[in-house]
This record gives structure tokens, C-alpha cells and sequence, in this order.
């Protein structure tokens, strides 16, 4: 009976001391948004000692969740020019807040084409695809040129829809195609290159693929059309953007965001309004992603392990302590 | 204590050697599948066309008359045309044609190639100890395992689409096929073989008429599982129904969800009444083997 009781006891301090600090990171459905959400779980667990939960999501059920329900309290890699509207009008009046932006630097979505099509045809702004739809057949309709846009479901799909149109793609004989889900998109983009086929469709970087397929993003003749142009009507659902202008994608801006509820944990704002990483870096990291086939978990591990001087910039210098501590058990295991 | 697994070098090293055998055979081979494939990829093209350019009261027309031809049943005409208007009132119109389309032809397609293997089958045992673990394989596998490799080798589109319904709408056309002839009374077969009659009059005459309400089950089943494989296949880029479904749950909007949801559950009761009504009309003794 008493050791039944002190087991029942423990068992009750246990999950009592287990609610004290929840925070949940959203962990993204692309390979640099996960990833950058594992090296947060793991430096605000190891490093500051907070009970950190996963969750799975993509970024507007992750918006929509937080605006909602105040879960999950961090959106690491969040690219602010793909929120809704309704989620920037929470930021601004602070029912969320954003606490940091270039949490990626150089982060950008376009369209690409592969690099044994750039080297044949000297392409390096849509406008000179454009010109060649006979180059790039529809495979529903050989007389129609194909590009493939984001697929159904994305935020991106709103731009791509709209860029279509500003373009006047369909005038110049062209037909989008819908890749149906990330999935698709990939092996599509995949099948392409293996078969060298002409290909042009949307991608974005920071990502392994851009490295490992050698896609080249277009420019466009017509440079960046402007922040109004951008926002107020490429960035809005096809109906509420009555004018579009053709415009290259402006370079995308990552910012993090939490909820008001973790401002009082006030290492963690600290930690997160320091981390930053080049572009480059995690095109590199991404790459080792892939080669290992490794999960999100080992990527931000790896990270860890080889980039000591930058992360360490972003902690104090006992929770850096920490770390290279908890890191060399690691290795050890 | 956690299992004894290979080192993560020789796990890694697995992995990627099928990917890259895969990458090899899709450079290889891709654009040679995609040709073969042509003539399906033309027919779900302009089948689908014909259904989008047809007027919806000659559709509604012409289908109710099919309806009442295969099953003499008003209750099931009318089910059709309520449930179909109430699929245009809400707009899924366009969108229902276009899954319609393709179910249609990827039922065909199964049917083709599913009777004649369930024949095989049920003739021979190692016919059938081959495709049963085979079958249970195309049932059970999580359909992006063979989607991926699909793309790489044919691109988006239909025919992928098709495949990837195929893939898992065959199984029951095959199993039902090979069960209903082997339930079939084997006094009846010695008969007609005792008339004279040949192995191949016999198969046709005789055993298929008999087996038919089961290999009309498992067309039923075919046509239910094509339907539920949708959304997968709008995963790769198929227009219809399934992508409107995508686009409620990639946007959260839970309208949209339950009216394409439910276009889609109204297809298939219709044709599931349909197929069962037709099955059952004509007793199986005056069945003269025509239809």
C-alpha cells in the first residue's frame, strides 16, 4: 500500500512539474521550416531547459491555429509575405507578434528552369520563356505551353494564379499545371530532370532540390514591380485583384512569429530574436539532409554539431555550455 | 533495448540505391511507358471534354434513360436527378463531370484487365498463388509509394492518375472474378462438357452468366474504390472533385469540404444502386447470356 502510494504520488509530481513549461513549435512541412523547428526544440530543451512539444503543420494551418486556439506558440520560419491578411492584422495589434524577420537571408520563390535548358536556350527571364511555349508542351494539349504553379492549397497558389494573369500568359499561349501536392510538384520537377525534359514551374529556395536538381530561378525583364502591386493585389485571391502587374518576386521575407503568451519566457524572445542563418548554410545543410536521408531531428542535430560559432552567438554563454555538452554526449552514444 | 537494425550507412546506402536505379529506369524508359500509354491518355482527354461540352439536361436526359434501361426502377432515376441537380444548384458541376469522367474510364480499364486475370485465376492454383500476394500488396500499400515512381516516369496528368486508381480499384474486380467461378456447382460444368461443348463456349455460356451477380460485386467494389481513390490521385494533379477536396483542406474552409465530400459520396451511391439494381434484375436460370 505505501509503496502504491508513493508511486501514485510520484506519478502526480511528474505530470505537474510536466505542465509547468509547454511550449509548442510548429514543426513545418518543408525541409528548412522543419528543420530550423528542430534546432529551436532542441536548444530551448537542452540549452534553457523548457518542455518543448512537435507539432506538425503547414504555414495556414499553423497561422490559422495560433490566431485560433494561441497553439503553437512559435512559427519559426514563417515567410510573412505568404500570411493572409487576417493574420497580419493580428501582428499589428499585438495579438501575435513577430520577433525577428531574416531568419533565413536570402530566402525566394520563383520559377525555375533546369540548367541544361538555361545552358541550350540562354533563358534567364520568364518573359524569354514565355516567348517559347512550343518548347515547354501542356501535357493535356501540345498546342498550349505548360508551366507548373503551386500546388492546390498552398499560399503561394494565389501569386502564381495572379502572375499568370499579369503576364498574359494565356494570350501567349500557355496553360498552367496543377502538381496537385508537394509530393507531385517534386517528382514531377524529379522525373523531368531524370528524363532531361524541358520543364518550367514554381520553386523556392532555401531547398536541397534547387542544389541537388541544378534548377535555375528566372529573373524578369520587368524587375520588381513595387510593394503595392505586390501586396494589395498579387498577394490577394484572383478575384479581389482586379489589375496586376507583371513584377519578379521580390526576395521572400522569413520572419518568426509567437504567441503573446511565450513573451513571458523572456530567454526565449531573447534566443529567438538572435537567430539567423544564411541562406547558404542551410542550402548546404538541406543538401547533407538529403544525402543522409536523415529526419528533420538529425538535420538540426548536424547543424548543431558543425556550426558552433553561429549558434553560439544567438545563447548565453552557459546555455552555449550546455549544449556542447548535451552535443558531445551525443556523439558519444 | 531497440532492435538489432543495420547500421544507418548501409540503411542510407539502401535507400539510395533505389532511388537512383529508379532515376536510371525513368531516363530510360519513361518517355517509352508515356508513349505506350498514349491512346489512354487521348481517351480520358476527350472523354472527359465531351462530358464538360455536353449540356447538363442532355446529360441528365441521356443518363436517367440509361439508368432506367439497366435497373426498371424509378426510385433510383430520381435519387440520379435529385442528387445531380443538387450538384449543379451548389456549382460542383464541372467538377463532377470531371471525376465522372475519369472513374468511368479507369472502371473500364480495370474491368478490361481485371476479368480476364480473375479467369486466369480461378483456372489455375499457381495463377492464383501468385496474384494473391500480389493483390494484397496493391490493396494495402499506402498509395504515395507507388505515386512517386508513377510521376517520375509519366509526369502529372491522367494517365498517373488512372494508374494510381487502377492500382487500387483492381483488386476486388479480380478477387470477386476468380471467387464466382469457382463457387459455380461443378455438376453444371460437367454437363455442358458432357453436351460437347469446348472449354472456351463453355467459360462463356455457361460459367460467366453464372458467376455474374458476384463479378458484378466486384465491379460494384472497383467502382467504389476508384471513387475514394479521388483525392490521392488529385494529390498528383487531377482536376475534378478530389481537388476541390485539397483546396478545403489546404485552406481550412470546412464548406467547401463537406459539398465536394458530398458530391462525391452522391456519385457513388448512385452508381453503387445502379450496378446492385442491374445485378439483380435478371434471374440468373433465364439469363440466355446475351445482354
Amino acid at each position: 500500500m505505501k509503496r502504491f502510494l508513493t508511486i501514485v504520488s510520484l506519478l502526480m509530481l511528474m505530470s505537474f512539474s510536466a505542465k509547468a513549461d509547454d511550449i509548442k513549435i510548429a514543426e513545418l512541412n518543408w525541409q528548412s521550416g522543419s528543420m530550423i523547428a528542430n534546432i529551436d526544440a532542441y536548444i530551448l530543451k537542452h540549452g534553457y531547459g523548457h518542455n518543448v512539444e512537435i507539432v506538425p503543420g503547414g504555414i495556414d494551418a499553423t497561422i490559422q491555429s495560433m490566431m485560433a486556439t494561441g497553439e503553437p506558440n512559435i512559427f519559426g520560419e514563417a515567410w510573412t509575405s505568404l500570411l493572409g491578411d487576417g493574420a497580419k492584422d493580428y501582428i499589428k495589434r499585438g495579438l501575435l507578434i513577430q520577433v525577428r524577420d531574416e531568419v533565413v537571408v536570402g530566402a525566394g520563390e520563383g520559377f525555375y528552369i533546369p540548367d541544361y535548358i538555361a545552358l541550350e536556350y540562354g533563358f534567364t527571364t520568364i518573359e524569354q520563356v514565355l516567348e517559347r511555349p512550343d518548347l515547354f508542351p501542356h501535357p493535356e494539349d501540345s498546342s498550349k505551353g505548360g508551366i507548373v504553379i503551386c500546388p492546390e492549397g498552398w499560399s503561394c497558389l494565389k501569386h502564381n494564379n495572379n502572375l499568370f494573369r499579369a503576364f498574359d500568359m494565356e494570350a501567349k499561349g500557355w496553360k498552367t499545371i496543377d502538381p496537385g501536392s508537394g509530393t507531385g510538384l517534386n517528382s514531377a520537377w524529379e522525373g523531368a530532370v531524370a528524363k532531361e525534359q524541358p520543364f518550367v514551374g514554381y520553386y523556392w529556395e532555401p531547398t536541397s532540390f534547387v542544389g541537388k536538381l541544378g534548377l535555375v530561378k528566372l529573373g524578369a525583364d520587368v524587375g520588381y514591380a513595387g510593394d503595392d502591386n505586390w501586396t494589395n493585389c498579387i498577394s490577394l485571391a484572383v478575384e479581389e485583384c482586379e489589375n496586376p502587374q507583371p513584377s519578379a518576386w521580390p526576395t521572400s521575407a522569413t520572419g518568426t512569429i509567437i504567441t503573446p503568451s511565450i513573451q513571458l519566457n523572456k530567454d526565449v524572445v531573447d534566443y529567438l530574436s538572435k537567430r539567423s542563418i544564411d541562406g547558404k548554410v542551410v542550402t548546404a545543410m538541406l543538401v547533407w539532409f538529403d544525402d543522409n536521408q536523415a529526419t528533420a531531428e538529425e538535420a538540426a542535430v548536424e547543424f548543431l554539431k558543425q556550426y558552433p560559432l553561429l549558434w553560439s552567438k544567438w545563447v548565453t554563454p552557459e546555455v552555449a555550455e550546455k549544449l556542447t555538452t548535451e552535443l558531445t554526449k551525443d556523439l558519444l552514444d | 533495448m531497440s532492435f538489432p537494425s543495420l547500421d544507418k550507412q548501409t540503411i542510407t546506402a539502401l535507400k539510395k540505391s533505389i532511388d537512383a536505379t529508379f532515376r536510371e529506369f525513368a531516363s530510360n524508359w519513361g518517355e517509352w511507358f508515356t508513349e505506350l500509354l498514349s491512346p489512354l491518355h487521348w481517351l480520358l482527354i476527350n472523354f472527359e471534354k465531351l462530358l464538360l461540352v455536353t449540356p447538363w439536361y442532355v446529360f441528365l436526359g441521356l443518363t436517367s434513360l440509361l439508368i432506367w434501361k439497366l435497373t426498371i426502377n424509378w426510385k433510383i432515376v430520381l435519387g440520379f436527378l435529385s442528387s445531380f441537380i443538387l450538384i449543379g444548384l451548389v456549382g460542383m458541376w464541372d467538377d463532377t463531370m470531371r471525376t465522372l469522367a475519369i472513374v468511368v474510364i479507369s472502371t473500364f480499364v480495370c474491368i478490361v484487365i481485371g476479368i480476364p486475370v480473375g479467369i486466369l485465376m480461378s483456372k489455375k492454383e499457381t495463377a492464383k498463388k501468385i496474384m494473391l500476394p500480389i493483390l494484397d500488396l496493391m490493396q494495402t500499400i499506402p498509395s504515395f509509394v507507388y505515386l512517386i515512381p508513377v510521376i517520375m516516369l509519366f509526369g502529372l496528368g491522367k494517365v498517373p492518375g488512372l494508374i494510381a486508381i487502377c492500382f487500387f480499384a483492381i483488386p476486388p474486380v479480380i478477387r470477386f472474378t476468380n471467387l464466382g467461378l469457382r463457387e459455380i456447382d461443378k455438376d453444371l460444368t460437367e454437363t455442358a462438357h458432357a453436351l460437347g461443348l469446348k472449354p472456351r463456349h463453355i467459360l462463356l455460356f455457361v460459367e460467366l452468366p453464372l458467376a455474374r451477380s458476384v463479378i458484378l460485386g466486384g465491379v460494384n467494389q472497383t467502382v467504389m474504390m476508384s471513387l475514394a481513390m479521388v483525392v490521392i490521385a488529385s494529390m498528383i494533379g487531377v482536376r475534378g472533385l478530389g481537388s476541390q477536396v485539397m483546396n478545403a483542406v489546404g485552406n481550412g474552409y470546412l464548406g467547401l469540404g463537406v459539398i465536394s465530400g458530398l458530391s462525391i459520396v452522391a456519385l457513388a451511391i448512385v452508381i453503387d444502386r445502379t450496378i446492385q439494381a442491374y445485378s439483380n434484375k435478371k434471374d440468373w436460370r433465364n439469363n440466355t447470356g446475351n445482354n
